[in-house]
């Protein structure tokens, strides 16, 4: 392993969101996760006992008789909000201080970038152009996507897991999302960020055969 | 007889009218003198109470007592707290279920509207300026250097913040009726704040953005039908003059047209658009329910029961 050699793509400003985007993903996949687990077991235990069914709170927390079910927005939700946006402010404040966005040489149109490459969000669709035509990955794959997304709700007509985490209700659709999100997407943005190197070739952070 | 009859200083009559406002002034004064000290002192005495001044009163129309009535007027009453219901159930304000990754995305709106703005201060739309502006703004405007960053930080986090709050609403089911057109207006939403980003990308002029502006824009080359390189293109007539790509970029290259077009893009054109959609999309959080959930639970057998 060329140590410097990843640091240096790790480190690269433009990385950093990416970087940053998969421990956060792997937070809130848990977080998602330990919730749908709990709701399955609550599930599994209310299905196997219709009088439990119909006295028993129907959510994983705990709900006691003389608890309010609802509560002021003033201040039980606005301290949240004010918290988040003070939280991002220092995160956003402390990021910008210790890293500088980048910038290049000026813009030459006779001097190709290589490898040229689309802002990080984009990388998956560009990773795409090395498996298929141009207008295929680079038009239809993605107006593709966005209906793909938009129709979501009338094809998945399961009336189950509206409003809660839930796997064993939702195996089929979660796992396609899952995969649609997971794999096709943020992968891909991983491959085009980190392993792809001038030409577009696979660009391992390996020793001696890179340079 | 009406005073306006009289013609002026003919008669006594419009003496005698002299003399009356005359002596009013002179009342005037004198009640001035004898009242004034007094109400100083009443209006000296209210400022000691802040929230009974009329200006006050006038700004904030209900009391500040900690009561109920008192702390849903606070929100109803106020029009950037409005979009809010005075009350919502116990469980969703939990974080966990939330992710408050939507708000964080608004919020993040407005931080690079406004260093947005403060950036457009230092920036001309042009190639022979633009990329001295950026050095310009590193090296020499005071904090310039934080505000780029800000700008640059806060809108990847933005593309983070709306990937993971799709993703939160799409795994508890968020979607579902009666929330389908709202998906469909995020999915919208989630089109804008990337092309946003895209098209902020061009700005600084530089080889990153030149070259990834290039690759993105190459692609629209190949559009089926409407560019010159793709499917049915040419039978339709398009050349690299007259295509999509041609439109994108006002001229057939990444240049003077194609910076001042994707400035005019970033900076009016599409926050416009993608202001008009959010007020859609929280208009409807509210009238399809508020937050979906957390919910209680629905067994399979119930649903089944539900529907014979």
């Amino acid at each position: 392993m060329d140590w410097k050699q990843l640091w240096e793509i790790l480190s690269a400003a433009d990385n950093v969101p990416i970087i940053a985007m998969i421990p956060l993903l792997a937070f809130y996949i848990y977080l998602a996760w330990k919730q749908a687990h709990a709701n399955d077991i609550l599930i599994e235990q209310l299905a196997g006992d219709a009088a439990l069914a119909k006295t028993h709170h129907r959510k994983a927390w705990p709900f006691k008789p003389g608890w309010a079910k609802e509560v002021h927005v003033w201040p039980f939700l606005l301290r949240i909000e004010f918290l988040a946006a003070i939280i991002v402010t220092i995160i956003l404040m402390v990021w910008s201080i210790t890293l500088n966005a980048p910038l290049e040489e000026p813009a030459n149109p006779n001097l190709t970038m290589n490898p040229a490459k689309a802002p990080w969000y984009f990388l998956g669709l560009q990773e795409m152009l090395v498996y298929f035509d141009p207008w295929i990955a680079g038009v239809v794959m993605p107006t593709l996507i966005i209906l793909g997304l938009m129709v979501i709700p009338y094809i998945d007509t399961n009336p189950l897991g509206a409003g809660y985490y839930t796997w064993k209700q939702r195996k089929f659709a979660i796992g396609t999302f899952l995969f649609g999100f997971i794999i096709l997407w943020v992968s891909m943005i991983f491959i085009g960020t980190f392993i792809r190197g001038p030409g577009w070739q696979w660009f391992w952070p390996t020793a001696s055969s890179m340079r | 007889m009406p005073e306006e009859k009289t013609p002026n200083g003919k008669n006594g009559k419009s003496v005698g009218l002299f003399g009356r406002f005359i002596a009013a002034i002179k009342e005037a004064v004198q009640s001035l003198k004898s009242d004034l000290p007094e109400k100083a002192k009443e209006q000296v005495e209210i400022l000691s109470k802040p929230t009974k001044t009329q200006v006050y009163t006038s700004i904030f129309r209900h009391k500040h007592d900690d009561t109920p009535r008192n702390r849903a007027l606070g929100v109803l009453s106020n029009v950037f707290l409005h979009l809010h219901p005075a009350k919502i159930n116990r469980d969703a304000v939990r974080y966990s279920y939330t992710w408050g990754m939507g708000g964080i995305t608004f919020y993040l709106f407005i931080v690079l509207t406004l260093t947005g703005v403060l950036l457009m201060f230092y920036y001309h739309p042009s190639k022979v300026q633009a990329f001295r502006d950026v050095l310009y703004l590193e090296h020499d405007v005071p904090f310039g250097k934080l505000l780029r960053n800000m700008h640059r930080w806060a809108a990847h986090l933005m593309v983070i913040a709306v990937e993971l709050h799709m993703f939160r609403v799409f795994l508890t089911g968020s979607y579902k009726k009666p929330r389908e057109f709202n998906w469909n207006v995020g999915v919208i939403l989630l089109v804008l704040t990337l092309l946003l980003s895209f098209t902020g990308y061009l700005l600084p002029d530089d080889q990153l953005g030149f070259w990834a502006v290039t690759v993105g824009t190459n692609m629209a080359r190949a559009t089926p039908l409407l560019g010159h390189e793709g499917p049915f293109g040419s039978m339709l007539g398009m050349t690299p003059y007259n295509d999509v790509r041609f439109g994108l970029l006002g001229g057939s290259i990444v240049d003077a047209n194609a910076l001042l077009r994707s400035y005019i893009w970033h900076c009016i054109g599409i926050p416009i658009i993608a202001s008009i959609f959010m007020v859609l999309h929280f208009w409807r959080v509210r009238k399809d329910g508020g937050i979906s959930g957390p919910a209680p639970v629905v067994l399979d057998s119930e649903v089944k029961e539900a529907k014979k």
